[in-house]
């Protein structure tokens, strides 16, 4: 009988310790994988149907709920869209504002991602690490939004709250204290014999296939192609900090992970970089602003917290299309926004990253032993709600 | 926006014409042979794949917009080169043909627009449901603007 | 034949079910809950959270686990979807008693934000749930006070038939 013949089927399911809510279709024979399908939806929540029925302003927390541990670049993408539609931009104080809460989600996203990776191979206590150190990006963004995940900081013409008294010093507290750890788990996990036997040459990308096959992210990085948004088309602040795209020749599961850990490095250079070179001035745009009652103005003024204009609540944009394309912790993202005058959207596309990666899936998972595939699932960062929507 | 104008020309002898946007360009097809025809030349011109697909449905019109958004990862320079093709279909009896054969990074992208607007891509090696299972289907597909769903009878 | 076995089991039944070896039973079921390695949606992020060393969970005796045989509860966090519901409740079944179920967040409760999507379902309708914990999502804390509560109820006796 032929290999094919010979294969019987396993469902690596939604109840598996390293599956996520998804399930894989694997057939097997003997001890290699002959054949991969991902059977997805198991999240799918419809969010581009329900954004038709909410206004402008309450599509807001509908689309932070996609990818929770990385929420405030799907709100800024948004919010470009629709800046480009409306023909504003934000004043240059919020645009480093913007900036920094993104940073702080990408670490955040990274080390999710990078904890989940540790338990699958079989060391729980770089798992235990990494959502540790998770927790100090969390206490940060709680003391400059208010929430620990789910944000809604970025609106348009500019952002919700002014820095708290204090916060650039507490800030730098944190960060030293966060790369003295980040040295211990590099030692633990990272630059660890066991790992390396386990991850290196196991699911290899090579260039062609990357670009042929229209992957995003730290994977198309680590397969030797530096295409980053931030430096095609820089939005926010990044035309004004100095910071390097992170790039490995190798493409196996080993270099997708140094990515990681080279991007995370970046970025705290980013951060320290936004809170020492802030300019002055105000959050939000004058033109929202000239529309308010006194008494308003005076808090806004007073308190650095912004109160919503009531003209907010039926805002009605001009017809038109915008388009809003941000670099987040997994790739590049893509919002589509179709307006036809109403108060409410007409149709709102979402591109995600992990739903343009699941083609990887059926080209790396072929002709490896069955104890390779959570060590190459995991590297590749898929986020099943943010697939599904 | 200077930037795009060597692109423009060299599209221009090729017997393209292209609107420019603030920060796209455009190309407007009205058959099918034409977009297998146009994709065939950015393919050669350097854009290696698909970004997103887009449909809309217009009912007043009575079309379904498809807009397809390709990149390039080859080159350098366009690398910030967005390209945004546009073609309209009737609502009755939608069919596209697939391009799979020649950008194969639009096979699930297809997927989801054959199961949310009832799109049929002719040649799609692999036409099945992507995101809901098939016994839960009602009998109108669920991004069409005929499904209803409840809404907040507070404000119109 | 089946009788004599049927009035057995019910007489050890009821001298198991009194008094002091109810509490001894209960004492040891209850700083032992393992849950089952289900993460439904997106909730599942302040789920994990609650292992780690800030709000540690495995203090209390919680550690997940691979089979569904060999665990206790079921912790449903966010939405659940037609396709997912399918496979909670197959889930379920195969699970031995006593079981019990905690939903999380507002989505399981009533629909949260999603409330008039086309694919989602209630938790009521497919599982028998014990506690619900509002929020979207809810703290890690909140969780944890939900876990003490379930554990006080079974101190007490009730639920282990």
């Amino acid at each position: 009988m032929s290999s094919e013949e010979r294969a019987i089927t396993i469902f690596y399911g939604p109840q598996h310790p390293a599956s996520g809510h998804m399930r894989i279709i694997l057939e097997v024979d003997g001890d290699i994988v002959v054949k991969a399908d991902p059977d997805i939806g198991y999240v799918h929540r419809g969010i581009e149907k329900l954004a038709e029925y909410k206004t402008y302003l309450q599509v807001i927390p509908l689309v932070e709920r996609q990818c929770l541990p990385d929420a405030a670049h799907h709100n800024l993408a948004y919010i470009l869209a629709l800046e480009e539609i409306l023909g504003i931009e934000p004043p240059e104080r919020a645009q480093y504002l913007r900036t920094l809460i993104a940073e702080i989600s990408r670490i955040a996203s990274h080390l999710y991602g990078m904890g989940l990776h540790g338990i699958a191979i079989g060391s729980s206590t770089a798992y235990m690490w990494c959502f540790g150190l998770r927790e100090y990006m969390l206490l940060l963004a709680e003391k400059l939004t208010g929430a620990r995940i789910t944000y809604s900081y970025i609106i348009p013409g500019g952002v919700r709250r002014d820095l708290p008294q204090g916060f650039s010093s507490e800030v730098e507290r944190y960060l030293k204290s966060f790369e003295r750890k980040m040295r211990d788990l590099d030692k633990l996990f990272i630059s660890n014999p066991v790992t390396k036997a386990r991850l290196e040459g196991v699911g290899v990308l090579s260039k062609n296939d990357a670009i042929r096959l229209g992957v995003v992210g730290p994977i198309l990085r680590a397969s030797g192609i530096s295409y980053d948004v931030r430096k095609a088309r820089p939005y926010a602040a990044y035309q004004w900090v100095d910071f390097e795209v992170a790039t490995r020749k190798e493409g196996d599961s080993y270099a997708r992970l140094l990515v990681r850990v080279k991007e995370i490095q970046e970025s705290i250079r980013i951060i320290r970089q936004v809170l020492r070179d802030l300019p002055s001035g105000n959050i939000f745009h004058e033109k929202y602003v000239k529309m308010l009652p006194p008494k308003i103005k005076s808090y806004i003024e007073d308190t650095g917290r912004v109160k919503f204009p009531g003209v907010f609540a039926t805002l009605k944009i001009p017809k038109g299309e915008g388009i809003g394309i941000v670099e987040a912790g997994r790739g590049e993202l893509i919002y589509h926004l179709i307006s036809d005058g109403g108060s409410k959207p007409y149709r709102l596309k979402i591109s995600t990253p992990s739903f343009r990666n699941l083609i990887l899936f059926s080209h790396l998972i072929k002709g490896v032993k069955v104890a390779d595939v959570p060590a190459i699932y995991l590297s590749l960062d898929y986020f099943p709600p943010e697939a599904d929507r | 926006m200077n930037k795009f104008n060597e692109l423009i020309e060299k599209l221009k002898l090729e017997g393209l014409t292209i609107e420019k946007e603030d920060k796209a360009l455009r190309i407007r097809v009205s058959t099918a042979e034409e977009l297998v025809n146009v994709l065939n030349k950015l393919k050669m011109q350097g854009f290696d794949h698909i970004k997103s697909i887009t449909a809309t449905d217009l009912p007043d019109r009575n079309v379904l917009e498809v807009s397809y958004i390709l990149g390039s990862y080859s080159h350098d320079k366009m690398y910030e080169t967005l390209m945004i093709i546009t073609i309209s279909l009737s609502r009755d009896n939608p069919v596209l043909p697939s391009i799979s054969e020649i950008f194969p990074s639009s096979v699930y992208h297809e997927r989801e627009c054959y199961e949310m607007f009832g799109i049929k891509f002719e040649g799609h090696r692999d036409q099945r449901h992507l995101l809901l299972s098939p016994e839960d289907f009602t009998g109108i597909y669920p991004l069409r603007k005929e499904f209803k769903i409840e809404e907040e009878g507070i404000r119109g | 034949m089946l009788n004599i076995l049927k009035s057995f089991r019910s007489f050890i039944r009821r001298i198991i079910l009194k008094t002091p070896l109810k509490r001894i039973l209960g004492w040891g079921v209850a700083y032992s809950i393992w849950p089952v390695h289900m993460v439904t949606s997106c909730c599942g992020v302040e789920f994990a959270a609650m292992a780690d060393p800030l709000f540690d969970s495995e203090r209390m005796g919680m550690l997940p686990f691979t089979s569904p045989r060999q665990t206790d509860a079921i912790i449903l966090e966010g939405s659940l979807s037609r396709k997912m519901a399918r496979a909670v409740r197959l889930v379920y079944e195969q699970m031995q008693e006593p079981k019990y179920v905690i939903s999380m967040g507002a989505c399981s409760m009533d629909g949260g934000i999603f409330y008039n999507s086309y694919n989602l379902i209630r938790a009521r309708e497919v599982l028998p749930v014990d506690f619900y914990v509002p929020g979207c999502p809810p703290r890690p804390e909140g969780v944890m006070r939900a876990v003490t509560e379930l554990q006080k109820r079974i101190k007490r006796g009730r639920g282990l038939e």
